[in-house]
């Protein structure tokens, strides 16, 4: 764009944004120094590219009645309260808030969007050189991907693997929210084919994700309480299992912190474990296994001797 | 972003930060400090009119900060689209989220005040376990009154909790786990520790001891051990971020990472308590020491 034409739009700009009232072309013209050149016809057509864009970069002008009385005559309006944000009055420290609230972002999509957020709230978008040391989307491209999906509200699919059957499906899912929590991404939403909420954990997906351009036509329930969809996933319906851990005295302490009881004797301390999710123990007990003398009941001692095996397995 | 998409976001913030050097505004644009200039330029001949007192009026003061006297109307930012609206709240969320980052209350407060004014759709949330927030309270107040901390950790790298004496120096977030820098006073060294892993924590009465500035904040993973290993997407999550040095993907579930670990007794516990999931593939040293580890369990 030449420094004239950006000149003369802006001039345009400020001409609309000032009037009380739509105006015309005419007095437009009148108005701006670029048009006042030129035939009629060029500078209609000159103004209608300026008008349209203005437009395309999101500069909402109308065309509207004058009044009642001049219902013949239509005139440009720029309603400042429909193009710019109402005073929020906010305070240094919330400003301070927004700036940092943007440049959490590891992604650098997501960075540009909320940078421009901080501007458009009259923030700054950099973090201080002493701001806090903080970073979410960690290593996660799908976030960026999501995040759109669930601002527009489309359908979704992707192919993922449940890791109960380790079977990969393909999934059609309306977005409603990503969950962040225990370390790890989750996309909570709505199944198509389930008809239900699915929570999807995002390492999971194993496919690009596609947005297509369906809208979504179920909103995520008011009264969806995720804090409370994290706790149940802790706990199996029923009774919990108790496993008994004999390990070498003094050692692992990291399973030691999660026992319900310890005793000790001169050979070895006992843990009693409560656990709902078998995976869990197992993890946990295999990292260990060089301190761990046995595991009761037996099942659950083969089980980990099992699990132990396939990491041997693929490393020797 | 052509000139005149730059002048719309730039004039309003101008009018909302009196004084800013041309240098601030150009990182904050990304643009170069001679293009805040040109675009200032413009912004002298416009206005919606050509006389004395309708053109936008600019001026540098004697500290070369940038002063808009009058904006022509042009004083408040644009609206946000729906994605910022959505981005900058997600961002609030965790900064309301994460305890280590800010006074929740307060930004709770702005979230109102946003939502109400832009009703931005919800796209993130965040549910962190509550457990670790005393913890961190206390290591806050332990980095304010510049008193030692002692802890009970049970660390990634040894199989083993132990006491520690720490003196607390920074807090940190990644996702939604957070770190401590502090002094370690048996290491005598910096070490991050994970809030998480934190079983037991108590303020001492002792001062903190070692000053150290925020250069020195950085860990020091200079005598880590470089390893290869393929292993299932999921099972990233283990390593930490920082030291990942490449990523390559194998098939859709599979990949390929080199890396660097603190010791490899500890990779080959990582190793066993994935399962077959993970392979070393260097240094072969690892994969003995996962043989010998479980050699109990191979009888």
């Amino acid at each position: 764009m030449t420094a004239a034409r950006t000149e003369r739009l802006m001039d345009v700009l400020f001409v609309l944004l000032n009037a009380s009232t739509p105006i015309t072309r005419e007095q437009i013209r009148q108005r701006v120094p670029g048009y006042d050149q030129g035939s009629d016809e060029a500078f209609q057509r000159m103004f209608e590219r300026d008008k349209d864009a203005l437009r395309d970069m999101g500069v909402p002008i109308e065309l509207k009645n004058f009044d009642a009385v001049h219902d013949d005559v239509q005139g440009y309006w720029l309603d400042r309260k429909t193009w710019l944000l109402p005073d929020l009055k906010l305070t240094a420290d919330e400003r301070l808030m927004i700036t940092l609230a943007a440049s959490a972002w590891e992604d650098q999509q997501l960075t540009s969007v909320a940078r421009e957020a901080a501007h458009r709230m009259g923030s700054m978008a950099l973090r201080p050189h002493d701001g806090p040391d903080m970073r979410i989307g960690v290593g996660q491209t799908k976030v960026a991907e999501l995040f759109d999906a669930i601002t527009n509200k489309r359908v979704v699919t992707f192919a993922y693997e449940s890791k109960s059957s380790q079977t990969v499906s393909d999934r059609v899912v309306e977005p409603w929210r990503l969950l962040l929590t225990g370390g790890a991404w989750y996309l909570v939403g709505f199944d198509e084919e389930r008809e239900a909420l699915r929570t999807f954990r995002l390492s999971r997906i194993v496919s690009a994700i596609s947005v297509t351009n369906r809208s979504c036509v179920h909103d995520m329930p008011d009264d969806l309480d995720l804090a409370e969809l994290v706790q149940s996933w802790s706990e199996i319906p029923g009774a919990k299992s108790t496993a008994v851990v004999r390990i070498d005295p003094g050692t692992c302490s990291n399973l030691r912190l999660r026992a319900k009881s310890v005793e000790s004797t001169d050979t070895y301390d006992e843990l009693t474990i409560e656990f709902g999710h078998k995976g869990r123990l197992l993890r946990e007990v295999a990292a260990v296994c060089q301190y761990v003398q046995s595991v009761s009941p037996s099942e659950l001692n083969a089980d980990i001797a099992n699990y132990i095996r396939q990491a041997i397995a693929v490393n020797s | 972003m052509n000139h005149i998409e730059l002048l719309i976001r730039m004039l309003p913030w101008l009018v909302a930060h009196p004084g800013v050097p041309p240098e601030t505004v150009a990182e904050e644009f990304g643009i170069s400090a001679k293009e805040v200039l040109r675009l200032l330029d413009v912004l002298q001949y416009t206005g919606p009119g050509q006389y004395g007192g309708e053109l936008v009026d600019v001026h540098f003061g004697a500290d070369q900060g940038i002063y808009v006297m009058d904006a022509q109307k042009f004083d408040r930012p644009v609206r946000l689209t729906g994605a910022e609206a959505s981005a900058l709240l997600a961002g609030l969320t965790y900064l309301e989220q994460m305890p280590a980052l800010a006074d929740s209350t307060e930004v709770a407060i702005l979230i109102d005040k946003i939502s109400a004014a832009l009703n931005p759709e919800p796209t993130v949330s965040i549910v962190t376990d509550v457990r670790e927030h005393d913890c961190i309270q206390l290591l806050k107040s332990a980095i304010d009154a510049e008193v030692q901390v002692e802890i009970s950790y049970a660390s990634g790298s040894s199989l083993n909790a132990s006491q520690r004496v720490i003196e607390p120096k920074r807090l940190l977030t990644r996702d939604d786990r957070t770190y401590v820098r502090a002094w370690c006073t048996e290491a005598e060294a910096m070490r991050t520790f994970r809030v998480d892993r934190i079983a037991r924590a108590s303020l001492s009465d002792l001062p903190q001891v070692v000053d150290i500035n925020d250069q020195e904040l950085v860990r020091d993973v200079t005598s880590w051990i470089d390893v290869i290993l393929e292993l299932d997407k999921e099972f990233l999550g283990d390593f930490d971020n920082d030291t990942v040095s490449s990523i390559h993907e194998l098939d859709e579930r599979r990949i390929r990472v080199s890396t660097k670990v603190a010791n490899l007794e500890w990779l080959a516990s990582v190793v066993l308590s994935a399962g077959g999931a993970i392979t070393v593939v260097s240094p072969e040293e690892a994969r003995d020491l996962v043989v010998s580890a479980a050699s109990r369990w191979l009888e």
